[in-house]
């Protein structure tokens, strides 16, 4: 199974000891290290990765990245506005050339916004990626993220505690997670929380 | 040519002197004159002041360079009726080999008075001049004084020889004053000596003049033009309507490119409203396409905005970029996924615009920012080899975002940025990036030393300031870290 393409599995598997990312599903990913958590997952669902990005919030930096993901597989689409973004995002999740797209948002999501890219993601059977402002609005989105840093422990990792808020197709929980420069591996510390984030029926979305 | 390209476009009597005019030696001077306007005895290279003085009814026009380009182009294309290969002699010249081509016009003289005829009928006045090489019927036809000549097989040499030595380009002048009046008389000389005294070029022309060296007609390339149209007898307006027209052109034009191997980039389609009025829409292809559906997917959203008002009587498509067809054979047990990236680019490019649809490229450069660049991600081409980074690089540049120090240190101690005070737990650096040392001074940017901050709450920032006393030194923030 682990040889399969992560798409044909239906899933982009961050580290063994985590909720795997599903395709034909809509995560969003919060937080002030959101950006590496976006690099691993992107990485995971492996393939071609549509990035949308808002002018104006700093251009993603391609050699940083690299340590995390291959940049040739990036094609970034440049927009002004939100619409434009949503639309970028929804046509992109729809087209099922990529296996993932990622699209930067200033805001949170309406619930009618996230349904439409829930329905994209689902058509195209495409890893759905919003980066956005944190927020505790409903959405369509399947699994809601937190990332933050953490100050590091050993000499050449860097740590980061991902909090996972919302799960509609799994438990939640949070992770103090550890990056390795060295062998660029990704192993979890500490496992706190755990349970379903919503008990049955009572979804907020 | 020129001359008779003006009367014919702006309707001037033929009966009036005219003379195009240009600039040369730094006055205006008189380039391409009508028959009538040498009749009156004006000669080219005169001073236009001189002229308008002889004859002050002249009508005159400036030189327009692209338009006889133009003309030369079209005439070339009209003239393959008569010979498959047609070469441009420019100004004013077209080269026909007509090797084989002759008895389908009833022999050698009865083509060359085709020729000529039609291309009077056009409106131009020509020479034509038929001999054994490009080079000796070129000389014929310019400077042989008759507006025909046909010059049998192996005479060639004879007749040339009775040329003027006018033939022989712009240093010619000098042998008129040696005494020496026809090529025959040039011909004669050694032509090393001639070399040494008048330069290449003239025994080049001599040489091409006799046939010595090979002159063959280089057929100019066709470029070839795809475009079709529709024309309704009703006018129509319906979106399902324009569509199925568009479709019917596309598989006539799909047709052609395909066998000639090529595919659409970009196209073009005007729209012909019944009250006159037309419309012009683009889209572009991000690879060379001639698959109908995906053209028709481009032209979805356009035909949607599409304003048909009292309905479209004639839609014509012209493909203003093509290229080459790619030809895949998909690997064996490979497993696509469904639906191309070529189709996105194309669908996301005709919105945007295609320089916002890119992909990142290593760019040779120390200078962060500078050592990545996006290209178009419908170009091929860009370096694709990134070396992986072992130590933790940013993962966003900011054009340099300043920040307030609140203590002093290098990096400060405590300092705010984006209305949050932050204070520092660890630094590390500095990492100073020099321009490269072949940068201009003026367009050098400035060296900078780096620093990787990880603040109390955290945070991990990439601190930046430029090498300067403590005292004016500015910090700034350049990225965020991992």
């Amino acid at each position: 199974m682990e040889s399969l393409q992560p798409y044909l599995r239906g899933e982009a598997r961050l580290a063994p000891e985590l909720p795997s990312l599903r395709f034909g599903r809509v995560h969003e990913v919060a937080g002030r290290s959101a950006l590496s958590f976006l690099a691993i997952a992107l990485a995971a669902a492996g393939g071609r990765a549509v990035w949308i990005v808002r002018f104006g919030t700093g251009e993603p930096y391609t050699h940083g990245l690299s340590a995390f993901m291959d940049p040739g597989q990036l094609l970034f689409v440049h927009v002004h506005e939100v619409k434009d973004a949503l639309w970028a995002a929804e046509t992109s999740l729809r087209s099922s050339s990529v296996s993932s797209v990622l699209v930067e948002l200033p805001r949170p999501t309406t619930l009618t916004e996230s349904r439409r890219l829930q329905l994209a993601a689902e058509t195209g059977g495409t890893l759905g990626l919003i980066y956005g402002p944190e927020h505790q609005q409903p959405t369509a989105a399947t699994t809601r993220w937190r990332c933050a840093p953490l100050p590091a422990t050993e000499e050449d990792s860097t740590r980061w505690h991902w909090a996972l808020h919302k799960n509609k197709e799994g438990t939640s929980g949070s992770w103090d997670v550890t990056w390795r420069w060295q062998t660029r591996s990704l192993s979890v510390v500490s496992q706190n929380g755990g349970g379903p984030s919503n008990p049955p029926g009572r979804d907020p979305s | 040519m020129a001359a008779d390209q003006a009367i014919r476009r702006e309707g001037i009597p033929r009966e009036e002197p005219f003379a195009i005019v240009a600039e040369k030696k730094s006055a205006l001077r008189l380039h391409v004159l009508s028959a009538a306007a040498e009749e009156v005895g004006l000669y080219p290279g005169m001073a236009l002041a001189d002229a308008r003085a002889a004859v002050p009814q002249l009508l005159t026009r400036t030189q327009d360079l692209v338009r006889e380009e133009r003309l030369l182009f079209a005439l070339h294309r009209w003239a393959h009726r008569f010979s498959p290969f047609v070469g441009m002699e420019p100004p004013d010249a077209l080269a026909l080999d007509i090797t084989g081509c002759a008895h389908l016009f009833g022999g050698e003289e009865a083509m060359s008075e085709a020729v000529r005829a039609e291309v009077e009928g056009l409106g131009f006045h020509t020479r034509a001049a038929l001999a054994d090489t490009k080079g000796a019927a070129q000389a014929l036809a310019r400077f042989g004084g008759e507006d025909s000549t046909i010059v049998p097989p192996g005479e060639s040499p004879q007749v040339i020889s009775t040329l003027p030595v006018a033939a022989l380009g712009a240093e010619s002048r000098h042998l008129r004053r040696l005494g020496l009046k026809t090529l025959g008389d040039v011909a004669q000389l050694p032509g090393a000596d001639l070399t040494k005294r008048f330069g290449a070029s003239m025994t080049r022309h001599l040489e091409e003049a006799f046939g010595r060296s090979a002159t063959p007609v280089a057929p100019v390339a066709m470029r070839r033009r795809y475009s079709a149209r529709l024309s309704f007898p009703e006018p129509i307006g319906l979106t399902s309507d324009v569509t199925a027209a568009l479709d019917k052109i596309l598989t006539a034009l799909c047709g052609k490119l395909e066998e000639d191997g090529r595919g659409i980039t970009a196209l073009e389609m005007i729209v012909q409203r019944a009250n006159g009025s037309s419309e012009v829409r683009a889209i572009g292809m991000a690879k060379p396409c001639i698959d109908r559906p995906a053209i028709l997917r481009q032209w979805a959203p356009i035909i949607d905005s599409l304003d048909a008002g009292f309905g479209i009587d004639v839609i014509r498509l012209v493909v203003r970029g093509h290229g080459p067809l790619e030809v895949k054979q998909s690997a064996l047990g490979q497993v696509a996924r469904k639906g191309s990236l070529d189709d996105l680019i194309g669908t996301l490019g005709n919105r945007l615009g295609f320089d916002r649809v890119t992909r990142p490229a290593p760019a040779e450069s120390h200078l962060p920012g500078f050592n990545q660049v996006h290209i178009p991600a419908v170009s091929a081409g860009g370096k694709r080899d990134w070396a992986p980074r072992l130590a933790p690089d940013p993962l966003r540049l900011f054009p340099g975002q300043p920040l307030e120090a609140l203590s002093p240190g290098r990096p400060p101690e405590r300092f705010r940025w984006r209305g949050r005070t932050f204070r520092v737990r660890k630094a590390e650096g500095p990492r100073r990036i020099l321009p490269e040392w072949w940068q201009e001074e003026a367009e050098r940017r400035q060296a900078r030393d780096y620093w990787r901050v990880e603040t109390e709450d955290g945070e991990r920032l990439w601190l930046g300031a430029e090498p300067q006393p403590e005292a004016e030194r500015k910090w700034s923030v350049y990225g965020e870290l991992p």
